[in-house]
C-alpha cells in the first residue's frame, strides 16, 4: 500500500513543485494528495520540510548554469573547428580529424585519476569552471558541425573573400547563419548531457554547496534513511527538463542514433 | 575571355594575395580551442595516467615515488580486482545477448503494429535519454526491500518476498534488469533503422511461397540485419565494460563486492583507498579491451564514413556525453 501510495506522491508532487513557495497558489492535485494520504506521508508535505533548506535551490541553479553555459560553449567550440575542417585545407587536417574521432573512443571512465589530478593542479576541483570547460570540447559535436558545414557552397565563401570579408567575418557572417540547424541540435544534446552528467561532477565537485542537481540526488540516495516522497520529487524534477527537450526535438534524437546503425 | 573578365581574374588573383596570410593561419585559430582542451583533458591524461601507474602516491606526505611495475604486479595478488574482473565478464555475457535479443525483438513487433509505431518508438528510447542518478533512483524505488514496488506486488500476491539488491544473485539480477531497460531502447532504434532497409518485396515473394513468420525472421530478417546486429553486439560490449555510475548508484557494488565491476573497482582504488597509482594500473589494463573494441568500431565507422547520411560517428558514451 504504502508503495502505491508513494507513487501517488511522486506524480503529485511533481505537478505542485514549482509551487510550494507560494502555498496559496496550490493545485488542486495537491489538495487531493492530501485527502487522499495522510498529511505526514504527503510529498507535499515532505518537499516542504526537506527541500526548503540549502541544496534544492541551489543545485536546481547551479545545474541550469552548468548545462545551458557549457552547452553554448560547446557550440562556439566545435563550430569553430568543423568550420576550420570542413572549409580549409591546411596542413595536418585528416590527422586532426581522426585525432578528435579518436579522441570520442576513448571514455572517461578510464580517465578518471589523472583527469581529476590535473583539475587539482590547474585548481580547478570545486569550481564551476572545472565542470563547464573542460568537457566543452566535444567530438561528437565538432563532427555533426562539419559534415553540416560541408554543404555550405563554396561560392558564398569565395565571393565574401574577394569583398575583403576576414576569415573571422566569415564565420560569424556567413557560416553561423547559415548553420543554425546544426547549431540547434549540437546545443540541445548538448544541453541534455550536460544536465544529466553526474560523472564529471563527481570528479570536479566534492563541496556540497556547489553540487549539481544530479549530485544532490545521489546523495540523497545514499543516505540510509531515504525519504522516497523527496527522493522522487527530485528525480522528477532531475529529469523535467531532459524529458521537455527530448520530446520537443527527439528528431534529433532518433536521427542521431539512426545514423549509427543505418547501413546501406 | 575579354578584357572584363580579366581584369576580373586580376582582381581575384590579389584579393587572393592579400589575405594569404590570414587565410593559412584561420584554421588553426579555429581549432586551438577544441584540440587544446582535447589535448589537456583527454590526451595528456592517458600518457600521464600510464606514468602515474608506475608510482606509489604517499598520501600522508604528498609524495609520490617510483615503483616501477609493482602496481600491475599487485593487480594479479588482488582478490579484489580478480573479482572485479569476473563480474565485468559475466555482466558482459549477459547484458549484450539480452540487449540484442531484446532489441531486435522490439523492433520487429514495432514495426508490424504501425500505428503504436512512434509513440513506443519514444517511450522506449526515453529510459535512455534519463540520467544514470534518475535511472538508479527509480529502479531502487521499484526495488526497496520494504517499500519497494516489486515486492510491494509480490506481497499484495501472497508470495513471499526477494531482497532484491542485498543478497548476491537477485543484485546481480536487479542491476542487469536495469542496465537492459536503460540501454535497450536505443538499440532497438538501430535496429529499426536496419529493417527499414528491407525492402518488402522479399517478404511478399516468401509470404508467395508459402514461407512461415518464424522463416521468414530466420531466412530474411536475420541474414540482411546482420551488419546491424554487429554493430549492436560491438557497441553493447563497450556500453558494458564501461558500466559504472548507474551500478555505482544501485548497489555501490555491493552486497560484498558482488556487483562491483572493474570500473567501479579502479574508481574505489584511487578515491576511496588513495592509491591513485594502482587505480590508473587497473585502468591502463582495461584500456587494451577498450582499444580493441574502439578498432572494431572505427573500422565500422570508415564504411560508414563514405555515406553521406552519416551525421554522427557512433559514440558509445551517447548520450552521457556527446
Amino acid at each position: 500500500m504504502i508503495s502505491v501510495r508513494s507513487a501517488f506522491a511522486w506524480f503529485s508532487s511533481s505537478l505542485c513543485f514549482g509551487q510550494y513557495s507560494r502555498p496559496s497558489n496550490r493545485p488542486a492535485i495537491c489538495l487531493l494528495s492530501h485527502l487522499v494520504s495522510t498529511p505526514e506521508r504527503s510529498a507535499w508535505s515532505t518537499s516542504r520540510r526537506f527541500l526548503r533548506p540549502v541544496t534544492y535551490r541551489g543545485s536546481r541553479l547551479i545545474s541550469l548554469v552548468v548545462a545551458i553555459s557549457s552547452s553554448i560553449l560547446t557550440v562556439l567550440a566545435s563550430s569553430l573547428a568543423g568550420f576550420a575542417l570542413a572549409k580549409y585545407k591546411f596542413l595536418g587536417r585528416e590527422f586532426v580529424f581522426m585525432l578528435i574521432i579518436s579522441v570520442l573512443l576513448i571514455p572517461l571512465q578510464v580517465l578518471m585519476v589523472p583527469v581529476f589530478l590535473i583539475l587539482k593542479s590547474l585548481g580547478w576541483i570545486n569550481s564551476l569552471i572545472g565542470i563547464i570547460v573542460p568537457p566543452a570540447a566535444t567530438a561528437t559535436g565538432t563532427f555533426m558541425m562539419r559534415q553540416y558545414m560541408i554543404g555550405i557552397p563554396d561560392e558564398l565563401l569565395e565571393a565574401a573573400r574577394i569583398d575583403g570579408a576576414s576569415d573571422w567575418k566569415i564565420y560569424c557572417k556567413i557560416i553561423l547563419p547559415l548553420s543554425a540547424p546544426v547549431l540547434g541540435a549540437v546545443g540541445i544534446l548538448s544541453f541534455t548531457w550536460r544536465w544529466n552528467d553526474y560523472l564529471w561532477p563527481l570528479i570536479v565537485i566534492n563541496n556540497q554547496e556547489k553540487y549539481t542537481l544530479q549530485l544532490s540526488l545521489a546523495n540523497l540516495i545514499g543516505t540510509n534513511t531515504v525519504e522516497w516522497g523527496t527522493l522522487l520529487a527530485y528525480a522528477t524534477l532531475a529529469m523535467i527538463p531532459v524529458l521537455i527537450v527530448f520530446l520537443c526535438f527527439q528528431r534529433y534524437f532518433l536521427k542521431g542514433s539512426l545514423s549509427g546503425g543505418v547501413k546501406g | 575571355m575579354n578584357s572584363s573578365d580579366k581584369a576580373l581574374v586580376e582582381v581575384n588573383l590579389t584579393a587572393a594575395k592579400r589575405t594569404r596570410s590570414t587565410f593559412v593561419l584561420a584554421p588553426y585559430l579555429f581549432l586551438f580551442p577544441t584540440i587544446g582542451l582535447m589535448s589537456l583533458f583527454t590526451l595528456f591524461p592517458m600518457f600521464y595516467g600510464v606514468w602515474m601507474s608506475l608510482q606509489k602516491a604517499d598520501v600522508i606526505h604528498g609524495s609520490s615515488k617510483f615503483v616501477g611495475i609493482a602496481n600491475y604486479l599487485e593487480l594479479f595478488r588482488d582478490p579484489q580486482f580478480g573479482l572485479s574482473v569476473l563480474n565485468t565478464a559475466w555482466y558482459t555475457l549477459t547484458v549484450v545477448p539480452l540487449i540484442v535479443a531484446g532489441s531486435i525483438a522490439i523492433a520487429v513487433f514495432l514495426r508490424e503494429s504501425r500505428p503504436a509505431r512512434l509513440l513506443a518508438r519514444v517511450g522506449f528510447y526515453i529510459p535512455f535519454v534519463l540520467s544514470p542518478v534518475v535511472v538508479a533512483t527509480s529502479w531502487k524505488w521499484l526495488l526497496n526491500e520494504d517499500l519497494g514496488v516489486i515486492n510491494g506486488f509480490l506481497k499484495w500476491a501472497g508470495l513471499s518476498t526477494i531482497p532484491w539488491l542485498s543478497s548476491d544473485f537477485s543484485a546481480r539480477v536487479s542491476v542487469v534488469a536495469a542496465s537492459v531497460w536503460n540501454l535497450v531502447g536505443f538499440y532497438m532504434l538501430m535496429v529499426l533503422a536496419g529493417l527499414s532497409q528491407i525492402s518488402p518485396e522479399l517478404y511478399e515473394a516468401a509470404r508467395i511461397e508459402g514461407a512461415s513468420a518464424w522463416n521468414r525472421f530466420w531466412r530474411i530478417t536475420l541474414p540482411i540485419l546482420r551488419p546491424t546486429i554487429l554493430l549492436v553486439v560491438i557497441l553493447a560490449t563497450v556500453h558494458a565494460t564501461q558500466a559504472f555510475e548507474t551500478i555505482l548508484l544501485l548497489t555501490d557494488g555491493g552486497p560484498g563486492g558482488a556487483t562491483r565491476l572493474v570500473v567501479q573497482n579502479m574508481y574505489l582504488s584511487a578515491f576511496g583507498r588513495l592509491q591513485p597509482g594502482y587505480g590508473v594500473a587497473q585502468a591502463v589494463v582495461l584500456f587494451p579491451v577498450i582499444l580493441f573494441v574502439a578498432w572494431l568500431q572505427m573500422r565500422f565507422f570508415k564504411q560508414e564514413r563514405s555515406r553521406e547520411f552519416v551525421q554522427r560517428p557512433p559514440n558509445p558514451s551517447w548520450p552521457h556525453r556527446i
